[in-house]
């Protein structure tokens, strides 16, 4: 028995030793590979001053943190942030490839942070990038705006690139915000005058401005062109952009209830929409839309139900951002992404009836060249157009005008903003 | 000579914890390198990031913190066989009653006012708890599947008060928030160029007075016997129903508590961001690997941490998806199981 | 809005339709398994890797019926790991239960990661409804039934035969005796562990049944934790039907009921913004919470659930 017992305490302390040694040795190989982060350096050098034995010691201390003035954007180190994964076809996809496509351009150093569902999981990683000296990082979504407004004023040398935001409070926060409305529009006259049930369903994500100024878009755009009155079906969902079987379930009972047309405002609904819509049988023929990518282009297999693709440009922002970055000139920089600017178009489904393909075509140019300005006042009637059920905003006479210099934007809709913090003097 | 046994018992089995979370880490490491990462940078990444990059050091004690107090409250309730799988929801629910007392409860002086949000979050978890302990003790009804059920509406629960009830005035951003704390509600650091909060020696001052209370009273003892033998505790005249209240409702207050400690000493609002989380399993992991003792799992909490935050460091320096994290948190959990069994196999009377 | 109510009726039955299915085959299984006294709370773990290899296996075929064969393989295999670590070693089931959870997790989306890393799919070809043109012939008939898919109506046909089995086999006899009296059962020659081990093999194959099922008829995609839970349900469900069949597609369905109804309220009375729709989302997991008063005081697990045996 004292054989054995001695045995097993032997084989167990050999046993402890191995994984010590084992972990000695990694932990050795991970300082032999440090991190790229903030350095310290610092310089001591004796002198003798006079005749005296006394002695001057000075220490110069200089710290090296991340970005010297560049001058070429492969030689940036980005970082994006995802609310969700590129999976989704839709946003984040589409946010993805761009910012990918630029990095395979130009040669630039890019780390992706997925799912993160508010500011404060963004900052984790935000703040992680700006110790290994990153110099932009791009936050992808309007739930960030609060969290790329701090950090920007935590790291005046980093460009906090923030998309679908308003609001810039340091110089250093570069705006891309959106304005989905021209292209809500142009697919809801499409709509209106494709469908046969004149019943339409829309399917959501959070109360933002620029979901529901797709919505309004589109419901709009119905109005504009359906010939008979419209029955709209609008629905919000929790946990939208994430809840793909929430958004099928929705759809397909929309489809159900005699819709033959389901709006759809992004990322995962869209999964959702896109599905419930291809389940959905042949005859009748049923329709629905997606947004940020051209799914003609990606998906062609989903082209028989597609109505059209909001399609959202951002490899030209990013570029133009990171342009501007390098060449440093991009101080309370945006960029508006909206039809005028080009930057958003309406692709039509290829399967639509070529009238109405092309009558969306000539009221997207029509839009473009400033023809015909889209805006939500309420009609002389007084029944606005908007029929978006929220206890947050009103959708009569919404006014948003964006400041160029940074700021709180003003308009019947700057309350919604109220929450961010003050503006600083930060040149 | 017994003594010795039960020293070396327990280096067999803190030995398997280590291999297995070597294991873990081994199998993270694999699926970086599988991705076209560099090992070196994984390496330091994993081990050195937490501590060298901003904000890793507070996180490690902001979820020590975090996992330390579910954690002994899962042990607990373990101790007893009892499991709280609801841990997530406790928390979830004891964060938002600090907002529901700070909101509505404001007109109290601001001392009195700071002790009740936590007071107040802990009382939420041990609400969230009790009907599940009341079903399980007066009805026998399996507490694993009604805190299931609760863990999902609880999300939806708090979801609805953050767009309602608790919802910060300026948002309507449709990623519903609450307000911010203001600084004389947060819990500040100790000295304030280091990152640790009054919390961290707070949980450590309950996790000796737990062990106090727990480890080194006739209750471990009766606890113990609950969770091994209904029919021997009865035999012996212990209060099953006592034991299972007891252990139940303080796991549920310690899980609300801890919402208040990370909600007041890291996050200072609360949103969706962190309904989605999975620290109730996590707890679970500590509370085994601490092998259920009050001390134990402060260790196994910390390691934790750290190693928490390392791993998703090196999934995002790699470029991998932090998901991987809870594969290797997976592989982990197994090995430790398994470590136990063969511990316990060689030990076995 | 003007929707009639007829159509309301028929979009919550045919949803219920839809999703019933993924809760009966899982649940099919887990009473099988708990029966015999081995619960497996790594069921979604499981779902989740069935349903990363259907789409994958999927799109890489496009042949659905070779996603569900591959599908089932992937849940056999990490099935019998777990037999192996909770009937052979011994383990603590909960504890394994949940590890493996954690692993399917996150090798679920690890994998599809490295698989299609910018995120673009082909798209998912899905197994075709029963009757190919449903929509010509009546309406609700068309909506309600002959939209499903064949594997719809093989879970209502395995609730049928688990419960033929279950109680009027001796195969059916062997199970329950080994979940309510393993040391009798030993007693009479029958191989108790073996039983358990098939029992939870064969719920780990439902589960792949499930995860298939999931695909296509829940989401058209895959994304990151997608089950979100639904996979814990069962257990509830379970739990509230007192481990009987029946009682399962009882609970499966009023769940669903419950779920499609407050989702076409939420929908037609035009909430708008979340707040409320919350509140309603609530209500399926209340309604299995209100079982208990009904169902669960009468409830006896298998006697020897969660207790492992050893032989002698």
């Amino acid at each position: 028995m004292y054989g054995t017992k001695r045995k097993g305490i032997t084989t167990l302390v050999i046993a402890l030793i191995v994984i010590i040694l084992i972990l000695l040795a990694v932990a050795a190989y991970a300082f032999a590979y440090p991190s790229t982060s903030t350095k310290t350096v610092t310089n001591t050098s004796t002198k003798t001053v006079g005749t005296g034995t006394g002695t001057v010691t000075s220490t110069v201390t200089t710290t090296v943190t991340g970005s010297a003035p560049v001058t070429s954007i492969g030689a940036l180190k980005v970082g994006i942030i995802l609310p969700l994964t590129p999976t989704d076809n839709s946003w984040n996809y589409n946010a993805y490839n761009a910012i990918y496509k630029i990095k395979n351009q130009t040669g630039l150093t890019l780390q992706v942070a997925e799912n993160k569902a508010s500011g404060t999981d963004a900052d984790v990683p935000a703040q992680q990038w700006a110790s290994l000296g990153y110099n932009v990082v791009i936050f992808m979504g309007g739930q960030y705006q609060a969290e790329a407004n701090t950090f920007a004023g935590q790291h005046p040398k980093i460009m906090s690139v923030c998309v679908d935001c308003t609001v810039a409070n340091y110089s250093n926060v570069y705006r891309i915000w959106l304005d989905l409305s021209g292209g809500g529009f142009v697919l809801g006259a499409m709509a209106g005058m494709v469908s046969h049930t004149h019943n339409f369903g829309l399917v959501g994500g959070g109360d933002i401005p620029s979901i529901w100024e797709g919505h309004e878009g589109f419901i709009a755009g119905v109005m504009y062109t359906s010939p008979a009155t419209p029955t709209i079906t609008n629905t919000f969902e929790a946990f939208a952009w994430a809840d793909v079987q929430g958004a099928e379930t929705t759809a397909t009972n929309d489809y159900t209830n005699g819709a033959d047309v389901v709006f759809s405002s992004g990322d995962g609904i869209d999964v959702g929409v896109l599905g419930a819509a291809l389940a959905q049988p042949s005859t009748p023929q049923v329709w629905a839309s997606n947004v940020y990518t051209n799914l003609t282009a990606i998906l062609p297999a989903d082209n028989k139900i597609l109505l059209g693709s909001i399609v959202v440009d951002y490899y030209t922002p990013f570029f133009k951002a990171l342009e501007q970055f390098a060449s440093n000139n991009w101080h309370w920089g945006y960029t508006k992404v909206d039809m005028a600017s080009g930057l958003i178009a309406v692709q039509p489904g290829p399967n639509l009836p070529a009238d109405v393909k092309a009558a969306g075509l000539a009221l997207q140019s029509d839009i473009v060249e400033g023809a015909t300005i889209i805006s939500f006042a309420s009609t002389s009637s007084g029944a606005p157009y908007c029929f978006v059920n929220s206890g947050a905003s009103s959708c009569a006479d919404n006014t948003l005008t964006v400041p160029s210099g940074g700021g709180m934007p003003t308009g019947n809709m700057a309350a919604l903003f109220s929450y961010l913090p003050p503006v600083s003097s930060l040149p | 000579m017994r003594a010795n046994t039960q020293g070396l018992r327990w280096l067999r089995a803190t030995a398997y914890n280590v291999l297995a979370i070597g294991l873990g880490i081994l199998a993270g490491l694999l699926v970086v390198m599988y991705a076209g990462g560099n090992l070196g940078v994984a390496l330091s990444s994993l081990f050195l990031n937490p501590i060298e990059l901003a904000g890793g050091s507070k996180q490690i004690f902001v979820r020590f913190v975090l996992f330390y107090t579910m954690g002994m409250g899962v042990g607990l309730a373990l101790k007893a066989g009892l499991w709280n799988i609801g841990a997530q929801g406790q928390l979830l629910i004891g964060m938002v009653m600090v907002f529901v007392v700070y909101g509505f409860l404001a007109f109290l002086p601001w001392p009195v006012l700071y002790v009740a949000m936590i007071l107040g979050a802990a009382l939420g978890g041990l609400l969230w708890i009790a009907v599940p302990t009341i079903l399980r003790v007066k009805f026998g009804a399996n507490e694993i599947v009604v805190t299931i059920l609760l863990n999902v509406v609880a999300i939806n629960f708090a979801f609805f008060m953050l767009s309602g009830p608790i919802k910060s005035a300026g948002t309507a951003l449709g990623f519903p928030h609450s307000v911010e704390l203001p600084a004389k509600f947060q819990i500040p650091s100790i000295v304030s160029s280091v990152p640790i909060t009054y919390a961290v020696p707070a949980t450590i001052a309950m996790g000796i007075i737990l062990y106090l209370l727990v480890e080194r009273t006739p209750f471990r003892v009766r606890a113990n016997t609950v969770g091994e033998s209904h029919e021997t505790a009865k035999y012996a005249g212990i209060s099953i129903p006592r034991v299972m209240t007891v252990t139940m409702l303080t796991a549920g207050a310690l899980a609300g508590l801890a919402g208040a400690t990370y909600l007041m000493g890291y996050r200072y609002e609360l949103d969706i961001g962190s309904f989605s989380t999975n620290y109730g399993l996590v707890a679970i992991i500590c509370a085994l690997v601490g092998r259920k003792h009050m001390l134990g799992i402060g260790i196994a909490s910390f390691f934790f941490a750290y190693m928490t935050i390392g791993a998703e460091s090196m999934a995002l320096s790699a470029n991998v998806t932090t998901y991987v994290v809870f594969a290797m948190e997976g592989i982990m959990m197994f090995g430790i199981l398994l470590g136990n069994y063969l511990t316990e196999r060689k030990y076995a009377v | 809005m003007t929707v009639p109510l007829s159509d309301v009726l028929i979009g919550v039955f045919s949803t219920t339709l839809t999703l019933s299915p993924f809760y009966l085959f899982a649940g099919m299984g887990e009473v099988v398994s708990e029966q015999s006294g081995v619960a497996n709370m790594g069921l979604e773990g499981i779902m989740l890797m069935s349903l990363m290899t259907t789409f994958v296996v999927d799109y890489m075929t496009g042949n659905p019926w070779v996603a569900l064969l591959a599908a089932i393989g992937v849940a056999g295999v990490i099935g019998a790991f777990f037999a192996l670590a909770a009937i052979r070693l011994r383990l603590d089931q909960i504890a394994s239960g949940l590890a493996i959870y954690l692993i399917g997790l996150g090798l679920s989306f690890v994998i599809f990661n490295v698989v299609y890393p910018s995120g673009l799919t082909p798209n998912y070809i899905p197994l075709p409804p029963l009757v190919t043109n449903w929509n010509t012939g009546p309406r609700a008939l068309g909506l309600i039934f002959l939209k499903q898919n064949v594997m719809a109506y093989v879970s209502l046909v395995l609730v049928v035969v688990t419960a033929f089995l279950l109680t009027r086999t001796s195969l059916g006899l062997r199970v329950k005796a080994v979940g309510e009296n393993p040391k009798a059962a030993d007693n009479m020659g029958v191989n108790v562990n073996k039983v358990r081990f098939l029992a939870t093999l064969f719920a780990a194959l439902t589960f792949g049944v499930a995860g298939f099922y999931f695909a296509g008829n829940f989401v058209p995609g895959f994304q990151t934790d997608i089950i979100a839970g639904r996979g814990f349900i069962v257990l509830a469900m379970i739990y509230f039907a007192n481990w009987k069949p029946y009682r399962v597609l009882f609970a499966a369905l009023s769940f669903n009921i419950v779920y499609a109804a407050q989702s076409e309220y939420v929908s037609l009375s035009g909430f708008g913004v979340a707040s409320f729709s919350t509140l309603f989302n609530m209500l399926p997991y209340v309604f299995l919470l209100a079982l208990i008063p009904l169902f669960g005081r009468k409830a006896r697990a298998p006697k020897f659930l969660l207790k492992p045996y050893k032989k002698g």
